[in-house]
């Protein structure tokens, strides 16, 4: 840059031919200057130690603050470090996600930020740049960070009273007619021991009091797993306020299986017709399951899961969804509208001893006829609240 | 490990945030850039170190320049430098928009010239006689001495100007300040965008000048050595050179590399802060001390770098520069004989040879005829022109100290003074001037020409019948007034008439009485007055000649008046027709008019 080099030549030129050595020193000093600058700058990045801090989960409505950390290792100072984080536009929380500082020599210095989750989603948080150059503008030295990391931020979770949507039936256990299972906390009596029970299961005290081998008899209870069914066809939705539409359908279905696991304890699964855009097709169902690490793996895949333009509706397309169902499972069917059609794919499930609820998430003029009809053929209807009406609640206190 | 915590960190990332954030409102300038005396400093060194170098180089080449002479140069070259450099900061301040023009700039250097010529003429030692002012004012103003020092002058004082001003440039300007300010500083909805200044350019444009002139100091140097250097390792004292010329060279690299360093500082300055990007304060303190640290860290470096043995690396480079320079004259030999073989097969014979032309005649000489002797004072031209020069240095030196805490009050008063001076002495010549010019004016208003007779002749010829009527009776007004019976105001010329007539018929009696008693004297008898004649009436529109009252009235003087008062009311009704009637006048009746005209008008010259 500015023909320092050329001026070099020329001054070593004039030093050798009018044999004038102190023009050395002139081209010692620029062409030093020079020179280390360019090796300066080089070194200093490679000898930057850049971490960043940052959560990567959290849900919408939270603020996540996160932290550049960049150690200097080298002895010789950066004078100036230009930081760039590259922040998707739904999580903006300030200004810019820039700064210009100083790192001394051996030191360390932090560039911290916040991230706004006003949204769920899948985002990518980078990648970090850094610039920096010399004092004399000779140079300049970039450096990018290769891969970006992902911030999830998970769907709202509200409690299913609030969405409007009754909290005990019909993902309370179930009853069962068929002693295929039994609930061990729910002692019925006993009865004498048989070849094959389990040693677990005598009663103890009442072997000794009847001296003959006495074994508990439990009240035949079921727990049955769930099965959450998220219709994202946006050809179901209206045109307008599809999206308002889609994404409150996405919030209603991890309420309900958030409600599934941390209140009622059952397995849970999830089948839905969007878009993964990690695996960049429709998202591969997930098995009923119970514990938190599950749930967070359905919360998971309903922070990226994007509303997706298929042909089959659901009345085509949930009958193949539904062949592995176990018998007896819950089917709890979030979809902007129910239809005539619906409504006898849904029966035929019910049919084969599912119980089957469907959850309403947007407007529909023949709800009421169509929860009407719905429960003459075994499919319970439901019309959630919506979001601007929760938050005027949540308002009102 | 000096560890910044995460709590620090963020106060300042707030406090820079809330810096950009403060005074929003109004507009800002870039205080911290304009104020700063480090950047002026080192230009007025460079130009400083540059001045050295050159008077060096002058005093080698023309041997006879004293000491004393380049000494001062010297001190009046940092002293411009030092003056460009403030006059551009204190200029460029946002309170000191409305002196920033060129007339400030154009006074600033005529104080410095003058101060040069004076400086030129104490440091020689030679100042011409009085005579010398006055007779020759341009060979005394203007010598060899004083154009090398006003050379040397203007070469300092315009690096250092031009360079402050291209730092000054790369601060950031009021308007970037103000787009950078608003959140939507970029968008369309700003009438005016800022005008952004390429300041990359500009330092490069700078570091292109200095190294350009670095190099130039360098050939001017090896132009001042007297002989061969040493070849030792501290062959840097054996240059034959002077010292005080290298290391104003030296002091000129390291001095164009810390205001390259504060000009990078500027130019990401400038980008961070319209990129509105918060930057630490760290940055800004660091910076010099991190520059002057590298740069006399590598030059203490380079002090220890081996110097000397540069003559085998000569030796080569002229080795290979000959031998270039050989192949090069060797192809074009061969070439040139080429040429001259095909040349001459072509040609044939040699070519007969041109008589020589004999010498061209001598110019004819003209002798000037001998030239009279001036009666103009000799001192006068060079009075005048010393004259107009101190006044344009008075004014410049109004110009250039006005706003610096003078105010010059003492001068306005004296000039005030002067004024009054000037009115009071001047005063009668202008009233006397200011009562012709309305007079003139008086006589162009009343259609008084100021041309003469033949003039008048020729434009009322031209005139229609209406207004040679007009004219007609105008003059004779005019005439009347001049002889002693001017119109009486709110007197109509029907009233005017008869009195003019009365006034004539008294005259001739008058006059008659005087020739009667001149005759009675010459003839020795006395004479006898007659009374007789008509005593006049009068009725309006109609005037009769009055009687005699105090002498006889010969029949020819009665047919004279008879004619007169037929005259006077005929000019008067045909006026008064004209003017107040509205009646146009036939073009026949003219002539008829104007022959009455001229009988008043002779015998209104007969009055006087």
């Amino acid at each position: 840059m500015f023909n320092i080099f050329w001026a070099l030549l020329v001054l070593f030129a004039i030093a050798a031919l009018f044999r004038m050595d102190w023009v050395y020193y002139l081209a010692y000093v620029v062409g030093g200057i020079w020179l280390f600058s360019h090796w300066w700058v080089r070194r200093s990045l490679s000898h930057v130690e850049i971490q960043r801090e940052l959560n990567l989960f959290a849900f919408a409505g939270e603020t996540v603050d996160g932290k550049v950390q960049l150690n200097n290792l080298s002895w010789l100072p950066l004078p100036w470090l230009h930081i760039q984080e590259t922040v998707p536009f739904d999580l903006l929380d300030q200004q810019n996600y820039r700064s210009v500082v100083s790192v001394p020599g051996k030191a360390q210095t932090v560039y911290p930020y916040t991230l706004r989750c006003s949204k769920r989603g899948y985002y990518p948080i980078g990648p970090l740049r850094l610039n920096t150059g010399d004092l004399f503008g000779f140079v300049d030295a970039g450096w990018q960070e290769t891969r970006p990391v992902h911030l999830t931020v998970y769907p709202r979770v509200f409690a299913l009273e609030k969405l409007g949507l009754p909290s005990r039936s019909p993902f309370g256990s179930q009853a069962s007619r068929q002693r295929l299972y039994e609930d061990p906390t729910r002692l019925a009596g006993v009865r004498d021991y048989t070849p094959g029970d389990s040693l677990r299961n005598i009663h103890w005290k009442a072997t000794a009091r009847e001296d003959v081998l006495q074994v508990k008899k439990f009240q035949p209870a079921i727990a049955l797993n769930v099965t959450v069914v998220l219709d994202l066809n946006k050809n179901a939705y209206p045109i307008s306020g599809a999206v308002g539409s889609s994404e409150w359908a996405v919030t209603v279905a991890a309420s309900v299986a958030s409600h599934i696991v941390t209140i009622q304890r059952q397995q849970v699964g999830l089948i839905t017709n969007g878009l993964d855009p990690l695996a960049g097709r429709i998202a591969n169902p997930i098995p009923a399951r119970n514990g938190r690490g599950h749930l967070m793996s359905i919360l998971g895949l309903l922070a990226r899961i994007q509303m997706h333009e298929v042909e089959p509706t659901l009345a085509d397309w949930l009958p193949p969804q539904l062949a592995n169902l176990d018998w007896g499972s819950t089917l709890v069917v979030v979809t902007p509208n129910v239809d005539e059609r619906a409504l006898w794919t849904l029966h035929n499930a019910y049919r084969r001893g599912s119980n089957i609820v469907a959850l309403v998430c947007a407007p529909d003029p023949n709800f009421k006829q169509m929860q009407a009809q719905g429960e003459r053929l075994g499919v319970q209807l439901y019309r959630s609240v919506w979001e601007k009406d929760l938050h005027e609640m949540a308002a009102q206190g | 490990m000096d560890a910044i915590d995460i709590n620090a960190a963020q106060a300042a990332s707030s406090e820079v945030d809330a810096a950009i954030e403060a005074d929003e409102s109004k507009v800002q300038f870039d205080q911290p850039w304009l104020t700063s005396i480090l950047r002026p400093m080192l230009i007025a060194v460079m130009a400083g170190c540059m001045v050295v170098a050159l008077i060096a180089f002058l005093r080698h080449a023309f041997s006879g320049i004293p000491i004393a002479y380049t000494g001062v140069m010297v001190f009046l070259g940092i002293a411009s430098a030092l003056i460009g450099c403030i006059s551009t900061t204190w200029l460029a301040q946002p309170e000191q928009r409305m002196r920033r023009n060129s007339g400030i700039r154009a006074a600033e250097f005529a104080l410095i010239l003058a101060i040069t010529r004076v400086t030129t003429w104490l440091t020689i030692g030679y100042l011409p006689p009085l005579d010398a002012f006055l007779t020759r004012p341009m060979e005394t103003l203007i010598d060899p001495a004083y154009i090398l020092s006003v050379a040397i002058v203007m070469l300092a004082w315009f690096f250092a100007a031009s360079t402050t001003s291209d730092f000054l440039r790369m601060g950031l300007q009021a308007d970037e300040l103000y787009a950078a300010r608003q959140r939507t500083g970029r968008s369309t909805d700003d009438p005016v965008p800022p005008n952004y200044i390429d300041r990359r350019s500009v330092l490069g444009g700078f570091v292109t000048r200095w190294l350009a002139g670095g190099i130039l100091l360098v050939l001017l140097a090896a132009g001042t050595r007297v002989g061969q250097a040493g070849n030792s390792f501290f062959a840097i004292t054996q240059q034959n050179i002077s010292p005080a010329v290298i290391s104003a060279i030296i002091i000129y690299y390291l001095t164009g590399l810390a205001l390259i360093s504060q000009g990078q500082l500027a130019v990401l300055r400038a980008r961070w802060t319209l990129e509105r990007v918060p930057s630490r304060a760290s940055i800004l303190r660091n910076w010099p001390m991190y520059a002057l640290g590298l740069i006399f860290g590598i030059g203490f470096l380079a002090g220890m770098m081996p110097f000397g043995g540069t003559f085998y690396l000569a030796t080569v480079i002229s080795t290979v520069l000959r031998t270039i320079y050989m192949a090069m004259l060797t192809i074009m030999q061969i070439f040139m004989g080429l040429l001259m073989w095909l040349g001459s097969l072509l040609a044939g014979d040699e070519p007969i040879a041109q008589p020589e032309a004999p010498p061209p005649a001598p110019p004819p000489r003209f002798d000037l005829p001998p030239t009279e002797p001036s009666q103009v004072p000799p001192w006068l031209g060079g009075m005048l022109f010393w004259g107009v020069l101190a006044l344009i240095l008075g004014y410049a030196l109004y110009i250039y100290f006005s706003g610096r805490g003078l105010n010059f009050a003492w001068l306005r008063k004296f000039w005030a003074l002067l004024q009054a001076r000037w009115a009071e002495m001047f005063g009668s010549y202008q009233e006397w001037q200011a009562a012709r010019v309305r007079a003139r004016a008086n006589r162009q208003i009343n259609g008084e020409s100021g041309q003469g007779l033949l003039g008048n002749l020729l434009r009322w010829r031209n005139l229609n019948p209406d207004q040679q009527v007009r004219y007609f009776y105008l003059t004779t007004l005019q005439r009347a007034e001049k002889a002693g019976i001017p119109r009486r105001s709110a007197e109509t010329p029907l009233q005017y008439a008869p009195r003019l007539l009365e006034q004539l018929r008294q005259h001739v009696i008058a006059r008659e009485e005087d020739e009667g008693e001149q005759k009675e004297v010459d003839k020795g008898s006395p004479t006898t007055s007659q009374q007789g004649g008509r005593s006049g009436t009068r009725r309006d529109g109609e005037i009769l000649p009055s009687s005699a009252t105090t002498s006889e009235v010969s029949d020819e003087e009665l047919a004279a008046q008879l004619e007169n008062a037929q005259a006077v009311q005929e000019l008067t009704e045909a006026f008064v027709r004209v003017r107040y009637a509205g009646q146009s006048t036939q073009p026949d009746t003219v002539p008829y008019l104007k022959g009455l005209w001229d009988k008043v008008k002779k015998q209104l010259r007969r009055w006087r």
